[in-house]
């Protein structure tokens, strides 16, 4: 097939080039067709735990190409602003959050004392007479910021199409049931993303995890997973993105099925393992050529053990560690080579040398370059998720643009969806014997093998 | 999770020798000549509705694809000669005798199998998702079931076909 017509059904019958598809799948800044794309959802900006407290230092945030500063006033609202002064355009992260109760809260200029309040509007213009009204025609570009969870979500489109807070059950569970942890990924978020939905990667990179990872170790569903290294895969459509079904062989007459929900445009989750947390991401760009990675596990109806947060915490499971300084940049990183062991490839004990499930990713991700170049991959079908996600966004964002159509995901009830793993029948087809299982339900265990 | 440097990791010394690779400035070393790779594929409807379908297929332009509007199992083990991926299309859920022959014939000589269960109105999303697919499930190692047939060019040309 020659290439470039592959994708005339995408834009209006203009037949577009793979290089621009790839273009407009990755750029996510202002004015792109991503960019306006992400720019219709509540996306991750940050942890809760970063602005912990009224007046915590403010906090630098870059987001779809934006540079932002969050901030968390004296009252104890929440902020997210532009970066930078309106005055002569310093960055306000060396501003000071005043705590002085006698004083509006706000975030207050090192440079010269403009002070802003969470809106981004300016109160005060220090070099302006007392009863100046100057300050209230200052304002900077702001977006709203909102804890939901152990997250702070932004939305940061049109105020009037603002729509409502999400409702994914990891940040809607009682705190005790969840934790989040984010990294800063060295590479464009689509390519992270395609690892959150390409099923087929797990039996290899991942397959010493499943047997020692404390985390993911003793479900039964492992034992299928390394017996049959060659999966079926089943990709169906559904309200708010795609379910990726991967089947194996089970017990004589049955399949072992694992269901990745994929929301749109960046929530992935994976499948339960036993009475294990049940983890998934969401993948948010930074630039074009950075992304963080939130990366969380909950259970819906019990707490998680002091043993589960410890190992999370220390970085098993899919979390991992850190350097130190607070930069949420994995210990292991490029300028280390991931601290790669060859003894512990040679051993078995992981796949490609590299410790931990998230690294092993991170590594590989970021190895394809800070922006893949999908003109020369050489897909094949076991890829058709990959394929199809990417089918999808294409379509939602040229729709957005030509149509104004508002995009899957954005509604809340797309949100309240779930991974499975099951055992089902041969016959059984996996979107009618798990409908429920799939649709998050309060109060309800997750559906697991 | 503790992580160990052990002996056997040598800092390396130069830019393209170490993870550093993966800067842009070095990505622009990447060999530019594309891998060889040939896909001989085969694309075979099971129904009628489908037989449309692959029928405007073929008259788009392929490397080395051959497109079966009609399944016929006295000619099976020709079309299959030299195949390496057989693609199977459904719009309905009378085509499970012809998913079957292929299928088996198809395991039998090491090819990959993939279906398409495509939804052309009639059927409904949700029985597509459930009785075409009961039919081609156990002969393909990937199926996809969607409203696109954009989606089958898709597929067909990320492949190689
Ligand atoms: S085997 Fe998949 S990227 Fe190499
Ligand atoms: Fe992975």
């Amino acid at each position: 097939m020659v290439l470039q017509f592959a994708w005339q059904s995408a834009k209006g019958g203009t037949p577009m080039l793979k290089q621009e598809i790839n273009e407009l799948l990755t750029r996510t800044g202002p004015g792109t067709e991503m960019g306006d794309l992400f720019r219709q959802y509540w996306i991750p900006a940050m942890l809760a735990e970063e602005l912990p407290e009224p007046g915590s230092p403010p906090v630098r945030v870059k987001l779809l190409s934006e540079r932002l500063i969050a901030f968390r006033d004296s009252a104890g609202n929440y902020g997210l602003i532009d970066e930078f002064c309106a005055h002569r355009g310093v960055s306000l992260w060396f501003g000071n959050n005043e705590l002085d109760s006698g004083q509006a809260p706000g975030l207050r200029c090192a440079y010269h004392g403009w002070k802003y309040d969470t809106t981004g509007q300016c109160i005060e213009v220090p070099s302006e007479p007392d009863n100046s009204t100057f300050c209230r025609k200052v304002k900077l570009t702001s977006y709203p910021l909102v804890k939901v969870g152990d997250i702070l979500w932004t939305y940061m489109g049109d105020p009037d199409k603002q729509p409502a807070l999400p409702e994914y059950e990891f940040c809607t569970v009682p705190s005790e049931q969840s934790y989040t942890s984010k990294r800063w990924q060295e590479c464009n978020w689509l390519q992270a993303l395609e690892g959150g939905i390409d099923s087929s990667h797990v039996s290899w990179l991942h397959n010493a995890g499943l047997k020692n990872d404390p985390l993911f170790k003793g479900s039964r569903g492992n034992e299928y997973n390394l017996n049959d290294m060659r999966p079926f895969f089943e990709v169906v459509e559904s309200d708010g993105g795609l379910l990726v079904g991967v089947r194996r062989n089970a017990e004589e007459g049955h399949y072992y099925w694992r269901i990745t929900p994929w929301v749109m445009p960046a929530f992935t989750m994976v499948p339960p393992r036993a009475d294990h947390p049940v983890h998934g991401h969401f993948w948010v760009p930074i630039d074009d050529e950075n992304c963080w990675v939130f990366t969380f596990d909950y259970l819906p109806v019990r707490a998680l053990t002091e043993a589960e947060l410890a190992a999370m915490k220390a970085g098993h499971g899919v979390h991992n560690e850190y350097e130190p300084g607070g930069t949420y940049r994995p210990l292991q990183n490029r300028d280390n080579d991931y601290m790669m062991d060859r003894d512990a490839q040679r051993r078995g004990e992981t796949f490609s040398g590299i410790k931990g499930i998230a690294m092993q990713d991170a590594s590989l991700q970021e190895s394809m370059g800070p922006i893949v170049d999908r003109s020369k991959e050489r897909l094949v079908s076991a890829d058709s998720g990959i394929i199809k996600a990417r089918r999808k966004l294409v379509a939602a964002a040229v729709e957005l643009r030509e149509k104004g159509i508002t995009p899957p995901g954005v509604d809340p009830v797309h949100h309240r969806v779930r991974s499975v793993a099951a055992v089902l029948p041969q016959d059984a087809s996996f979107v009618e014997a798990c409908r429920e299982d799939l649709v998050a339900t309060p109060g309800v265990r997750q559906t697991t093998v | 999770m503790t992580v160990t440097v052990t002996t056997s990791y040598i800092r390396p010394t130069l830019l393209h020798s170490c993870a550093w690779a993966a800067t842009a400035k070095e990505a622009a070393f990447r060999i530019d000549k594309p891998p060889a790779y040939v896909r001989t594929s085969r694309v075979f409807a099971l129904d009628p509705g489908a037989a449309g379908v692959v029928r405007d297929l073929a008259a788009m332009p392929w490397h080395d694809t051959r497109f079966i509007p009609a399944f016929d199992a006295g000619t099976l083990a020709d079309e299959l000669r030299d195949a390496d991926l057989a693609m199977m299309i459904a719009t309905a859920d009378d085509g499970a005798a012809a998913a079957h022959a292929i299928g088996h014939a198809c395991w039998e000589r090491g090819i990959t199998t993939a279906g398409v269960v495509l939804d052309l109105g009639g059927l409904g999303l949700r029985r597509a998702a459930t009785e075409a697919v009961a039919a081609l499930r156990p002969h393909a190692r990937v199926l996809l079931v969607t409203e696109d047939r954009g989606d089958i060019v898709e597929i067909l040309g990320e492949v190689g076909a």
